[in-house]
């Protein structure tokens, strides 16, 4: 089981409806099992797929984080399946906002304490926001078989994304838009990465929507996204292994937001195109067949 | 499909074999038990490095059978097509596999004379195979070979320079050069970055800090206060470390003015709630340096590590005691 983040320094670049659609990809086309997570939890969107029908011995995961942090009993953690292979671990009941707003003061909290101590090692190998990002991969992998777990993170410099941002999170996709601001705010971002040599972060940028402006513009924007652009640049890219930057086209259909956008879509549809490409960057990271062994079958 | 078709169809290479980057007396080194059309069938095959090179040592030992060659690899070539639809992503995920090649075949040695053999034997004008192939080799800090390379596409009018990846290759050329640091000593140098600055059109903040370099290392103190002032209102705009390169040139300048006014932006932009970054070092060394202090420079080396080069400090004091 592979997890996988997917983070955008500034909202409304259209991270949660790219997570979405790449597991939609990957759950029909390639028959994987994926649990999405709403981990943006002071502005969540997955959240609103679900149907609310909680069972009573199981709790939200807004609620099961607080009961770790607490060191409280824990309950499973609730989860719903929203389509074949795909299940949905919502934050809380969108329906229920007010006990909502209660947990994350309670919360808030022990987000403070943990971004004071995140990235203190524990012993060599380990920082106490990897300790705690394994605990709750740990805690999801149990409510079911997956093949990837996703996380939509909330943007910013924040708390959770503090642990999200762990080295032990397998996979990291990076969204921002086409402007400076999001550009310069994201390689912020990936400046403050702690540097590991055992374990590089795995990294893709994704840059989205793509404007319908001159195409030298965008080549330039292109290149700073990929860190490209001067010197101190290309050494922060070599401390990841950096997978390239890829882009998505402005896709009306996907703007209205609507679960099923992704299967509205024609075939040769750009939007779905770009999508299956990151899709499929991610999954033949974690899927290729050892060639040795296929060979030894043969011979 | 097999490694002729995929290197015609993603660079119009028609005629390639696996020894391309060696000279002759090592590919003599090499005994395979099986043909060049199976040995190239899996070095230019998108497949892990680490098999690729056991697959190799093993081809060394004994043979395999080219049928089975055939059908396992055919499989790879065909997926490996089917992964991306956008033929650039495709050409940039392939040429890892490419250059992985060549650094199993050279034992991890990629200098300028394989760089030299690779432009003698690849024939192709396909400008993404090079586009892609440069850009893998600079973002390797390669410096020297990415420069050859880019002359070498340059001369031979690989690239259009209406392409979109045209301005992107001068940027990677200004790169080049610059990672000589060759360019501080010698004129020659110096003219070609100055020129190509000039040529880059999106890359705002890169164009006028080398703009002032270039005043600076031409000792042209009255047109360096022109520029300043015809760009102060942009610069003020610029992150915290875009900001402190231009005050160290500033400081090589003997401006005082100049300093004055950056350190001005700098508190603007609350270098002081830095403290304990490596922007509040570099700025704390630089400050230093303008006011003739002592520099501990083993602690700021040791300090900056990757962060911020001391090679315009060299110069500057290379100038000082001459």
């Amino acid at each position: 089981m592979k997890t996988v983040l997917f983070y955008s320094f500034k909202g409304g670049v259209g991270r949660t409806q790219s997570l979405l659609n790449i597991a939609k990809y990957l759950t029909e086309e390639k028959n994987k099992k994926i649990a999405i997570v709403d981990f943006d939890i002071y502005a969540p969107g997955l959240s609103y797929l679900s149907s609310n029908k909680k069972d009573m011995d199981k709790e939200y995961f807004l609620k099961y984080l607080v009961n770790l942090f607490e060191e409280n009993e824990k309950k499973d953690i609730f989860t719903e399946q929203i389509a074949k292979n795909l299940t949905l671990i919502p934050a809380y009941s969108m329906q229920n906002i007010m006990p909502y707003h209660d947990l994350l003061t309670d919360l808030s909290q022990f987000l403070y304490s943990i971004k004071q101590s995140s990235n203190i090692e524990t012993d060599n190998l380990s920082t106490i926001a990897d300790n705690i990002f394994n605990v709750i991969k740990e805690d999801i992998s149990r409510t079911g078989d997956y093949d990837y777990i996703f996380f939509d993170a909330r943007t910013g410099i924040t708390e959770v994304s503090d642990i999200l941002f762990s080295k032990d999170v397998d996979f990291k996709v990076i969204i921002s838009s086409y402007n400076n601001q999001n550009i310069y705010g994201t390689n912020e971002i990936l400046k403050i990465l702690p540097k590991s040599d055992i374990q590089k972060h795995q990294i893709l940028r994704v840059l989205s929507p793509k404007p319908d402006v001159e195409n030298n513009k965008v080549e330039a924007i292109l290149a700073k996204a990929d860190l490209v652009t001067d010197d101190n640049h290309i050494r922060l890219r070599s401390k990841f292994d950096w997978l390239g930057t890829m882009e998505i086209p402005y896709e009306q259909e996907i703007v209205l937001n609507d679960f099923n956008s992704w299967d509205k879509l024609d075939e040769n549809n750009s939007y779905k195109k770009s999508i299956k490409d990151i899709a499929n960057t991610i999954n033949d990271k974690f899927n290729t067949e050892s060639i040795l062994d296929e060979l030894q079958n043969l011979t | 499909m097999n490694y002729k078709i995929l290197l015609n169809q993603l660079f119009e290479i028609k005629d390639i074999y696996w020894a391309f980057a060696l000279t002759k007396e090592q590919r003599k080194k090499f005994n395979f038990k099986n043909s060049d059309k199976v040995i190239n069938n899996i070095a230019f095959s998108p497949i892990d490095k680490g098999e690729k090179k056991e697959l190799f040592n093993i081809l060394q030992m004994k043979g395999i059978s080219s049928n089975i060659i055939d059908v396992v690899f055919e499989k790879k070539y065909t997926n490996f097509l089917k992964s991306y639809s956008n033929q650039d992503k495709l050409i940039e995920k392939y040429m890892k596999y490419f250059y992985e090649w060549i650094e199993i075949v050279t034992k991890e040695q990629i200098d300028i004379k394989v760089i030299n053999r690779i432009k003698k034997n690849i024939n192709t004008k396909n400008h993404l195979f090079w586009f892609y192939f440069i850009k893998k080799i600079y973002t390797l800090e390669k410096y020297e070979e990415s420069y050859s390379l880019i002359r070498y596409v340059k001369k031979q009018k690989i690239i259009d320079k209406q392409s979109s990846k045209y301005e992107e290759l001068i940027l990677y050329e200004f790169y080049s050069i610059r990672g000589s640091k060759e360019y501080l000593y010698e004129e020659k140098w110096q003219k070609k970055l100055c020129n190509l600055s000039k040529k880059l059109k999106n890359f705002e903040v890169l164009k006028i800090t080398t703009i002032l370099e270039c005043n600076l290392l031409n000792n042209e103190k009255e047109l360096f206060i022109k520029n300043f002032k015809k760009y102060e209102f942009k610069i003020l705009n610029w992150n915290i470390m875009d900001i402190l390169n231009i005050y160290e040139l500033a400081i090589y300048m003997r401006e005082d003015n100049i300093i004055d006014e950056i350190n001005n932006f700098l508190q603007l932009k609350d270098i002081k709630e830095y403290i304990g970054s490596s922007e509040y070092l570099i700025y704390e060394f630089l400050t230093k340096v303008s006011n003739n202090k002592f520099i501990d420079e083993n602690y700021y080396k040791k300090e900056f590590e990757d962060k911020f080069d001391l090679y315009h400090y060299e110069w500057h004091k290379s100038k000082k005691y001459n």
